[in-house]
């Protein structure tokens, strides 16, 4: 009952925060540089003369005052109608939906990359602390969570793809060619849960069931792995969401670089172009997404760890 | 418990095989084959096409853009539209034009109607003929229309098709230019019409591209690539190769590297994805590559605020251009990949002579003379000049979205101008804070180009020196005298008076020193010459490339 509840009233908070990020939305993309009448006819082509800004702004809706304009939007936005991108004149909620899957692909791709390597990584850190492995490993981590990934996904290119002519250059989104830039993108990731994984496995070996465990004659790896690890996963949990988020919300860097046609170069894109619906929806999509796997993330919680339910 | 984090973990692995199914999910038959291509370019080193096709790879920074590749608007890439399509005449490079789809024109004695007698047996890629319909459809669809009033060809009077391969054109102004305009990519080109939905609707929506150029398109896949193969029906010199395939790369260090890993073949060209200065030397040391370096007809010049009282005074405009050394720019901080900057525009452009336009010469001694004789005094020991309480500092405004070059220009301008007092604070605005700041006079000096190729210098002067849209004054200076210069050799149909009344432009803007001219630019190609061959740079930044004559080795 009291889980069912919390989670109603989780997902009723998401309604005013969302209208808060829209206002935001709206209001910041409208006040940032460059008049959208003459940048939209330049995108076009066309001549910037007082006669044509003046038939953009009435074609784009762009005389109404503001709350106006913001309360016809809104009332579209409901329905997921961002309505058209200025530039190329197509349903802004299409346009973000072509390109999502790609984005999708790379960030699951780079979330599981970071797992895979940061688990076994931290363990054996944590198992054998201030062991030879155990300082490559935080050292490694240090440098790494500090790389730039431009520079990362450039040197990656440069020997696979330039010097060994073992993967192409342009991954051109698909699947197969997906090795490297999740790669690139999951390194500092792969570095910040080691540490914390590392750290974590560290208290939580302190803790007293590992003793009750280690005293019921548990090998030190085993009462580690059984019982350490469990306690040790759960606020790594949440930097996992955050970053999946963030990596949702398009990664230009690595997109850039590896002919990755995902959503965070059309987004940078539409806001150099001061691209308008695109900019909005594009704000409102990755909001919702930020909101439902922090969500996805309580519940899981919950699920792991049943005290919290219980509190 | 065990229970639920087993789930979690079952919850990754679930992800895992998502990321299979994707897989498998994805690339419909295009891609499919593209990719496949793609893998044996890797394992070849060679993009050659399987069955001994002649295929020559080209990294491009944008999307094709080929669902709006219609030359009644103005999307999609320059270069595209002279590939696909023909006007009546193209731009040699030189100024001299060269009959294409109008093999003669007479020109009414008031200079307003164009007969075009135009060429026979052309026809369109879809096989369906060129004649005097198809070049009035084409016109139809935006001539008076607004968008392209900065065309002197745009206002028309009225079309009259003579016969199948005649057709007459009033304008509704003699300009000299409606001529030279119909070298412009876009709107002078010649569409089938059956580019467009509703075959012989003037108002239809254009579906796809259908010229009588010497390419035709073949394959799209939107942000990904597109290929071009000759058209079977071309009128002209046959290409050589069979297929161009056009990669999209939009990070300039990803085009390089796709270049050395053999993916593409060619690189550079600035409407096709610049190759990084610093970059190009490399790649010319290197050795490794065929690279090709020449001038353009654009000029990146400084501009200043006329609202600035401080610039009304043509002392300190002039000794601003007497600090700078364009040969050090050029030679030493662009490391010879520019060139020496002379006057306002490059020598090339026609109409501009060594006379009519120069270059103040690298002198800081008359600088500093320049501005002491109007008062500019440093009393106060701390370096900069002063006059009546207000300091010599500007705030100067550059961007460096569209050439990252800038940035050290503009460093090194703060150094110059130091050296003669003039306090210099930099401030690098994105894309957009840039256009508004220059556009509405929020500066002091800025950084701008002038427009290219056969834009150059009548659209460009128009562009600089007229108040234009919603502003009431010009953009680099309001000069109503030097206004009505610029309309009379506009409208000036004689060749040597016309020349003359260039003259009196140029020299206005020289002596009066309306602006600092820094640094010519230059466009680079990068090819791979052990499979390229007949590579040459193209007239100009339109036709980037002698697409025609390439050939495979």
């Amino acid at each position: 009952m009291k889980r069912t509840k919390l989670v109603l009233n989780r997902i009723l908070q998401i309604i005013p925060i969302l209208l808060i990020v829209t206002i935001l939305a709206f209001v910041l993309s409208n006040v940032s540089a460059g008049d959208v009448a003459s940048v939209t006819l330049q995108s076009r082509g066309v001549q910037v003369t007082e006669e044509n800004l003046e038939a953009v702004r009435e074609e784009l809706g762009l005389n109404a005052p503001m709350p106006v304009q913001y309360w016809n939007w809104l009332k579209k936005a409901v329905c997921f109608d961002f309505g058209n991108s200025f530039q190329t004149n197509r349903p802004v909620s299409e346009e973000i939906l072509s390109r999502f899957p790609a984005t999708l692909k790379l960030a699951l791709a780079a979330t599981l990359i970071s797992l895979l390597m940061a688990i076994p990584l931290a363990v054996f850190s944590a198992r054998y602390k201030d062991s030879l492995f155990d300082h490559a490993v935080r050292a490694i981590s240090s440098i790494a969570a500090t790389m730039p990934d431009f520079w990362l996904g450039l040197m990656l290119l440069y020997l696979f793809a330039v010097e060994w002519k073992i993967a192409p250059v342009i991954s051109g989104s698909r699947t197969e060619n997906i090795l490297f830039p999740a790669f690139t993108l999951s390194v500092a990731n792969t570095a910040a849960y080691t540490r914390v994984l590392r750290s974590n496995l560290l208290d939580a070996a302190r803790g007293d069931y590992i003793i009750a465990a280690r005293a019921r004659g548990l090998g030190k790896s085993m009462a580690l792995m059984k019982h350490g690890l469990k306690n040790a996963l759960l606020p790594l949990i949440t930097l996992v969401g955050i970053n999946f988020g963030k990596m949702l919300s398009g990664q230009v860097a690595v997109e850039t670089i590896f002919s990755w046609n995902g959503i965070g170069q059309f987004a940078v894109n539409c806001m150099k172009q001061k691209d308008l619906p695109v900019i909005q929806g594009y704000i409102v999509v990755v909001s919702i997404t930020y909101i439902l796997i922090n969500l996805i993330l309580d519940l899981i919680y919950m699920f792991i760890d049943p005290r919290i339910d219980s509190e | 418990m065990k229970k639920r984090f087993t789930s979690v973990l079952s919850a990754l692995l679930c992800a895992a095989v998502a990321l299979g199914l994707c897989a498998c999910g994805s690339g419909g038959g295009l891609e499919e084959s593209a990719s496949a291509l793609g893998e044996e370019a890797v394992s070849s080193g060679q993009a050659v096409a399987a069955d001994g096709e002649k295929e020559i790879v080209v990294a491009i920074y944008k999307d094709g853009a080929m669902e709006e590749l219609d030359a009644a608007t103005y999307n999609g890439p320059h270069f595209l539209f002279k590939m696909i399509y023909e006007g009546f005449v193209e731009d040699n490079g030189d100024g001299t034009l060269e009959p294409v789809l109008a093999t003669q024109w007479d020109i009414s004695e008031d200079g307003k109607t164009y007969t075009y007698h135009l060429r026979e047996g052309v026809k369109f890629s879809d096989g369906t003929d060129f004649n005097a319909g198809a070049v009035a459809f084409n016109l139809k669809r935006w001539m008076n229309n607004d968008r392209f009033s900065s065309l002197t060809s745009y206002a028309v009077d009225n079309i009259e098709i003579i016969d199948d391969y005649t057709i007459a054109v009033t304008y509704t102004d003699a300009a000299y230019a409606i001529l030279l305009e119909q070298t412009y990519p876009r709107p002078n080109r010649f569409l089938s019409p059956s580019s467009i939905e509703n075959d012989g609707s003037t108002t239809g929506v254009f579906s796809t591209p259908v010229g009588t150029g010497p390419w035709m398109l073949e394959s799209y896949v939107k942000d990904e690539e597109f290929t071009l193969v000759p058209n079977p029906y071309y009128w002209g010199e046959k290409p050589q190769v069979d297929r161009i395939r056009f990669k999209v790369i939009t990070d300039a260090q990803a085009r390089l590297l796709a270049l050395k890993s053999g993916e593409v073949d060619i690189i550079g060209g600035d409407l096709m994805g610049k190759i990084p200065m610093e970059s190009l030397n490399e790649l010319r040391n290197s050795g490794e590559f065929d690279t090709y370096v020449t001038g353009t007809m654009c000029s990146h010049f400084i501009s200043f605020n006329e609202d600035n009282e401080i610039f009304q005074d043509k002392n300190v405009r002039q000794a601003l251009n007497y600090a700078v050394n364009k040969k050090s720019i050029a030679e030493d901080l662009y490391d010879g990949n520019g060139l020496e900057a002379h006057g306002m525009y490059q020598d090339s452009v026609p109409y501009v002579t060594s006379e009519n336009s120069y270059a103040y010469p690298y002198d800081t001694a008359r600088a500093i003379e320049l501005l002491e004789t109007s008062g500019w005094m440093d009393s106060d020991g701390d370096g900069i000049r002063e006059k009546g309480g207000q300091k010599l500092s500007f705030t100067f405004v550059y961007s460096v979205d569209e050439f990252p070059e800038w940035k050290s220009l503009a460093e090194y301008l703060q150094a110059a101008y130091s050296e003669i007092g003039v306090q210099i604070q930099l401030s690098c605005l994105d894309k957009n804070g840039y256009a508004d700041a220059t556009t509405s006079k929020n500066f002091d000096i800025c950084l701008r180009r002038t427009a290219s190729d056969s834009w150059v210098p009548h659209s460009s002067l128009k562009e600089l020196f007229y108040p234009y849209a919603d502003r009431d004054y010009a953009l680099v200076w309001t000069d109503e005298n030097l206004q009505s210069m610029i309309n009379d050799a506009l409208l000036c149909l004689n060749e040597d008076e016309r020349q003359e009344k260039y003259d009196a432009v140029f020299s206005c803007i020289c002596e009066e020193a309306y602006s600092v001219p820094v640094y010519y630019p230059t466009t680079s190609f990068a090819v791979n010459g052990n499979k390229v061959d007949g590579f040459e740079v193209g007239v100009n930044n339109y036709a980037p490339v002698a697409w025609e004559k390439l050939n495979v080795k």
